[in-house]
């Protein structure tokens, strides 16, 4: 399934032509893959994850993965 | 611990040790005990009874890292309670240095006399006449300072709003370049030094009388602890220095908690426009400073220098809550034009925060279109140039919805609430409600707690749970303000043991006992004074309630309102 993944912080780092308005284009090939497996996918520590939202709406590390859709990752955050 | 006391009506300066109740104390806690002790609480606080206090955190001076917090108090014209507004910059560490835990500012001059209070590297004061630096701008006005005292030079200053006493009035501390770039903003306490015809504050640099730290080597060992728990960790270390405070743009837009056209939605449709990750590859496209460490003994570098597209410098530092007051919250998208605003802020000496609620207020009424950033300009340009209706804006929120008879104003005590809107985040709801500083973030900052997928384990759409960690957060972060540790490095107390270590620090510099249960104690009591300057000023329970918007209209997109009761918000200090 084709996916659109937008990587927040310092997240996009490893990935050279990260552009912020596009995000990536990720094609999984894998059924009944999770976001854990995105992130996998992506060599990104599920350890360093914050909020992960799903076309809109916020979802946990086991939800499943719905073809075309829009993924946001966000690091954990502190503030103030 | 040395206290200098200046009185305005006769220019006479003392020198006097801290009285023993105070002893150990800095930052808000010394501020608040002393208002509490010296200010009559129903005083004019723009009047001659009201003092202004300016006091380094306890453990600001010393080796500590991101200790440079600056604790600035004095009843405050916003709210009409007790106020602590805190600061960054070098001069926390410098005035410390000096052997000066405090400056109390009193009485009041007769009327168009100015004064720059200056404070030398031996802790010497004297003040000096200011007639020609009133009426400057905050940038000229520290030019203007550093030709006469030197490069090597700390200054707190406010600029045309402080002079001309409005509620939003800000005063506005050094950087490590020397920019008026760091805002004591909340509270209006550059109207109290605008009352008070103190133009400035000027302490040299480099001075060597901090108070002595009585057991050396341990203090070191537990600063140490401290700075590598602050470098292991990601957000400190690796997210902050890449993009500031503004990397909380797009989370929090996401959550559905970025308060929108003056709160009228949770979401703004350009988040991306103006979020931490477009601004820092703006700044480094045009050459600007993603990554400037802006406060003594910083090891964060959370600020940056925002710049042109000539890659002349604009602004320092555009920060999340004024990417916030001056982007979302007056539907703006435009980042450059944010910038502009809050250079002008600092300028002018204005909170950027109450100052773009001010605006939203103003556009939510109809004054002008949400989204037009050249009106927002012409109205803080209008605060400079002291018209009725620019002095309407400069004194804050409150004061536009009631020139407008607006009922939608985001107000708690007077003063206006932060980027986190209450409907989606219910912990915030408590901390705005009930801190007696007024709608305030920093007082109780539960954010985490309340989004599952940071760890928290509240419902943020429930009551449940919020009032215990709105008040645990409060509890805490008193003593944060009080000890002068940075907000964003108290990632520092996730070393083991973190927050004993730090108590360890304040046995080591004081050689007296003080346990994380005193930590606590000390806490509570702190909160108990403000609390109690607040009674005594006339806040009742009804004001430790949120405006009516946010119980009665539903926050798109999750479409909530606040559902904590009045009984429950009013258990917030059961200690």
């Amino acid at each position: 399934m084709e996916l659109n993944v937008k990587l927040y912080g310092t997240l996009s780092r490893p990935f050279d032509d990260y552009d912020h308005v596009t995000g990536l284009g990720v094609s999984i090939v894998q059924g009944g893959a999770s976001i854990q497996d995105l992130l996998l996918h992506l060599n990104i520590n599920p350890k360093g994850i914050g909020m992960v939202f799903m076309d809109g709406g916020p979802v946990k590390l086991e939800t499943l993965l719905k073809g075309g859709a829009r993924i946001k990752i966000f690091q954990p955050i502190f503030g103030g | 611990m040395k206290i200098i006391r200046v009185n305005m009506v006769n220019t006479e300066i003392t020198t006097e040790e801290v009285i023993p109740a105070f002893t150990g104390m800095g930052g808000r806690g010394l501020t608040s005990f002393m208002i509490h002790q010296e200010v009559p609480a129903t005083c004019d606080p723009l009047g001659p009874e009201n003092k202004l206090i300016f006091a380094p955190g306890y453990l600001s001076g010393s080796s500590l890292v991101n200790s440079s917090r600056f604790s600035i108090g004095a009843k405050s014209p916003l709210t009409g309670g007790i106020k602590e507004s805190n600061v960054g910059g070098t001069i926390a560490a410098d005035l410390a240095r000096t052997g000066i835990s405090a400056v109390i500012v009193e009485g009041q001059p007769e009327k168009d006399q100015s004064y720059v209070l200056k404070i030398d590297k031996q802790g010497a004061a004297v003040l000096l006449e200011a007639d020609a630096f009133w009426g400057k701008r905050t940038y000229e006005l520290v030019a203007g300072l550093k030709k006469i005292h030197g490069e090597d030079c700390s200054i707190a200053c406010i600029g045309p709003a402080g002079e001309m006493q409005l509620s939003a009035a800000s005063i506005q501390c050094t950087d490590r370049d020397g920019r008026p770039c760091r805002a004591a903003g909340r509270g209006g306490l550059g109207a109290v030094m605008g009352s008070k015809g103190l133009k400035a504050l000027v302490v040299e640099r480099k001075a060597v009388n901090a108070e002595p730290i009585k057991d050396a080597a341990a203090f070191k060992s537990s600063a140490k602890i401290f700075a590598k728990a602050v470098l292991a960790d990601e957000f400190s270390a690796e997210i902050l220095p890449a993009l500031g405070s503004a990397v909380l743009v797009e989370p929090i837009n996401a959550a559905g908690a970025f308060p929108t056209r003056n709160a009228r939605q949770g979401q703004f449709e350009d988040a991306d426009k103006i979020s931490g990750e477009t601004m820092a590859k703006i700044i480094k496209r045009r050459g600007g400073i993603p990554n400037h460490k802006g406060c003594s003994q910083c090891i964060i570098n959370c600020s940056n220098e925002y710049v042109d597209e000539q890659g002349k410098y604009v602004t320092s530092s555009l920060e999340y809550e004024t990417i916030w007051s001056m982007g979302g919250m007056i539907g703006n998208n435009d980042l450059d034009a944010i910038a502009r605003l809050d250079f002008l802020c600092d300028d002018i000496g204005l909170d950027t925060m109450s100052t773009g609620v001010a605006i939203a207020v103003a556009m939510d009424a109809g004054y002008k279109s949400f989204g037009d950033s050249a009106a927002a300009i012409e109205m803080v340009e209008a605060v400079a140039a002291g018209s009725d209706f620019g002095k309407i804006i400069g004194h804050g929120p409150k004061r536009v919805g009631e020139h407008f008879n607006h009922d939608r104003v985001p107000v708690i005590k007077g003063q206006s609430i932060a980027a986190y809107d209450p409907r989606t985040i219910h912990g915030m709801a408590v901390t705005y409600a009930t801190s007696p500083m007024g709608g305030d973030h920093t007082a109780g900052w539960v954010v985490e707690s309340n989004l599952a997928s940071f760890g928290g384990t509240l419902d943020p759409f429930s009551a449940e749970g919020q009032v215990e960690t709105s008040r645990n957060a409060q509890l805490h972060m008193v003593m944060v303000d009080t000890m002068g540790i940075c907000d964003f490095a108290q990632t520092g107390f996730g070393a083991p043991d973190g927050l004993e270590n730090v108590c360890r620090m304040v046995v080591a510099k004081s050689g007296s006992p003080f346990s994380s249960e005193d930590w606590k104690t000390l806490g509570k009591t702190i909160l108990q004074t403000e609390l109690s300057f607040n009674k005594k000023a006339g806040f009742t329970k009804e004001d430790d309630r949120l405006p009516k918007m946010f119980y009665e209209e539903p926050l798109p997109p999750h479409n909530k309102v606040v559902v904590i009761s009045d009984e429950e918000m009013d258990t917030t200090f059961n200690f």
